[in-house]
C-alpha cells in the first residue's frame, strides 16, 4: 500500500506505506483506535473510499472489489452475518460466493473447531462467533489471509484453539501471507515472524520479529513490544 | 485473481435469503389481512372496507424491502452483504427482484381492492379491471418498492430519519400540484381519459413509463449505495 489515508470525522489513518510479500506473518500491533481494523479493511476490499493506493496481486483493490475479496480470507473483529441463519446455513450461504470454496475443509475445520452446526449464528458466543469467522476466512484456502483482533475477547483455551489452527493453515516458511492485528502482545511471540507498529493512525514501526527478539535476548518479545509501544507513545 | 461465480448463481443466492427472510413475515401480514376480512365479515359485510383493507395490506408489501435494508444497515448485515466477492449491480438486483416478488403478491391484495369498488364507477366488468389493473399495480407498486430501497440503500440513517423518506412524497404531492395547475384535477382528468375509447391504453403507457423511468433511477441509487457503502459507527449490535 502507498500513501494509503483514511479520513474519518474524527480519525485520521495515515498517509502511511507498507509492503507485504507472499510467506510473511505480519502482527499489526497497536492500541485500540489506532487504525487497526481501518487499514485491514482497506487490505481486504471492505472499503474504496480511500486515499493512495493499496495492491494486492499486482491489482489495486478498487479496481475489482469482487475478485479481491475473493482472494483474501478476511476475519473481521466482529462476526457478520444474519443471526437468523444456523451456522451450517451460513456457511452454505458463503460458499455460492468463492470459486474455490472448499467444502470438505469448511466442514473439517467445523468440526476441528466443534462448531454447532445447527446453531444460530446469532446465539454463538463471542469464543464461537470468531471460530465461525475464521472457518468462513479460510474455507476457499485464499493465499492471503487477513484477521481483525482473532484473539481478543475469548478465553485461553479458545484462543490456543484459534491460534494452533491459524499456524496449520498459514505455517512459517509457508506461501501464504498472514496479516493479524492484535493488542495481545503474547500473540505475536507466538505467531509472527514481522511486527508494524500503528500508533494514532500513523505507523512508527516496521522490524523482523527476529530484531525485536535481538533487542535484549534475555527478555520475553511481548514485553519487548510493550516497550516498544510505550516508547513510541513519548 | 479474476475467476468469479457467475452473477447468476450469486443472484440466485441472495434472492434466495431475501425470500426466506420475509416468510414470517408475509405469512403474519397475510393471517393478519384474513383477520382483518374476517371481523368485517361478521360485522356486515361492507365492500369498502374490505377495499380499504385489501389496498392496505397491498400497500404494506411496498415498504418491506425498504425496511429490510434500514434492518440491514442497523444490524450491521448489510456491512456483510456489502463486503461479499459479488458486484453492485448482482447485490442491487437481488434487493430490486426480491421486492418485485414481494409486490406481485401485495399486487393481488390492490387488484382485488380494484375489483370491488372499481367495476360500478367505471361501468366495467370486474374481470376486464382485474385482468388490466393487475400488471399496471404490480409494475407501479414495484417501482415504489424500488424507489424506497434506493434511498434507504443510497443514504445514511440519519439523513433518511430528517428528510430521506419524505423526499418520494414530496416528488408525488409536487407532481401532483403541477399537473393539476396545467391540466386540472388529476382525479378528473383520469376519468375523462378512462371515459374515451383509447384513454386506458394512453393511462397504462402512462403509468407503465413513468414506472420504468423510476425503476431505472431506483436500481442505479441502489448500486451506487450499495458500491458507496460505509457502517454507520452507531449501528447496533446483535
Amino acid at each position: 500500500m502507498r500513501d494509503l489515508r483514511v479520513e474519518y470525522p474524527n480519525f485520521t489513518l495515515g498517509p502511511l506505506s507498507l509492503d507485504l510479500h507472499p510467506g510473511e506473518r505480519v502482527a499489526l500491533v497497536g492500541a485500540n483506535g489506532a487504525g487497526k481494523s481501518t487499514l485491514l479493511k482497506a487490505m481486504a476490499g471492505r472499503m474504496n473510499d480511500y486515499r493512495g493506493t493499496v495492491t494486492v496481486g499486482g491489482t489495486e483493490v478498487r479496481s475489482n472489489l469482487p475478485a479481491i475479496r475473493a482472494s483474501i480470507g478476511f476475519l473481521p473483529e466482529r462476526l457478520l452475518g444474519y443471526g437468523w441463519l444456523t451456522v451450517g446455513e451460513h456457511l452454505r450461504f458463503l460458499s455460492n460466493f468463492y470459486p474455490t470454496w472448499d467444502d470438505a475443509h469448511a466442514a473439517d475445520l467445523a468440526e476441528r473447531l466443534q462448531l454447532p452446526l445447527l446453531s444460530r449464528v446469532g446465539t454463538l458466543s463471542k469464543g464461537m462467533a470468531v471460530k465461525l469467522s475464521l472457518v468462513a476466512a479460510e474455507a476457499f484456502r485464499p493465499p492471503v489471509l487477513v484477521l481483525d483482533e482473532p484473539t481478543s475477547s475469548i478465553d485461553p483455551v479458545m484462543r490456543g484453539e484459534l491460534l494452533q489452527v491459524i499456524n496449520e493453515s498459514a505455517p512459517a516458511g509457508g506461501k501464504r501471507l498472514v496479516l493479524y492485528s492484535t493488542h495481545i502482545l503474547e500473540d505475536v511471540e507466538r505467531f509472527a515472524d514481522r511486527v508494524v507498529l500503528l500508533r494514532d493512525g500513523r505507523l512508527v514501526a516496521d522490524m523482523s520479529a527476529a530484531d525485536v527478539d535481538a533487542r535484549d535476548p534475555a527478555t520475553p518479545m511481548s514485553r519487548k513490544l510493550y516497550t516498544l509501544l510505550r516508547s513510541t507513545d513519548e | 485473481m479474476n475467476r468469479l461465480i457467475s452473477p447468476r448463481r450469486i443472484v440466485g443466492s441472495l434472492l434466495g435469503l431475501e425470500f426466506r427472510r420475509v416468510r414470517k413475515q408475509v405469512l403474519h401480514t397475510l393471517g393478519g389481512a384474513l383477520a382483518a376480512v374476517g371481523v368485517v365479515a361478521l360485522a356486515g359485510f361492507d365492500s369498502s372496507a374490505v377495499g380499504f383493507i385489501a389496498v392496505a395490506v397491498g400497500l404494506s408489501f411496498v415498504g418491506m424491502s425498504a425496511m429490510h435494508v434500514l434492518k440491514d444497515k442497523l444490524d450491521g448485515t448489510m456491512e456483510f452483504l456489502a463486503g461479499l466477492p459479488a458486484t453492485p449491480p448482482s447485490l442491487a438486483l437481488a434487493r430490486c427482484a426480491a421486492a418485485s416478488g414481494l409486490t406481485a403478491l401485495g399486487a393481488i391484495f390492490v387488484t382485488a381492492a380494484c375489483g370491488i369498488v372499481l367495476p360500478p364507477l367505471l361501468d366495467t366488468p370486474a374481470l376486464r379491471v382485474v385482468i388490466v389493473a393487475y400488471p399496471l399495480v404490480w409494475f407501479s407498486s414495484s417501482a415504489a418498492s424500488w424507489l424506497l430501497i434506493g434511498l434507504t440503500m443510497r443514504y445514511t440513517v440519519t439523513r433518511l430519519a430528517s428528510i430521506g423518506l419524505l423526499v418520494p412524497f414530496v416528488v408525488l404531492f409536487g407532481v401532483l400540484w403541477v399537473f393539476d395547475r396545467l391540466f386540472g384535477s388529476p382525479l378528473d382528468v383520469v376519468t375523462d381519459l378512462v371515459a374515451r375509447d383509447s384513454g386506458p391504453a394512453i393511462l397504462a403507457s402512462a403509468i407503465l413509463l413513468s414506472s420504468a423511468l423510476v425503476m431505472a433511477a431506483a436500481f442505479r441509487l441502489t448500486r451506487d449505495g450499495i458500491a458507496r457503502y460505509r457502517p454507520e459507527p452507531d449501528k447496533v449490535d446483535w
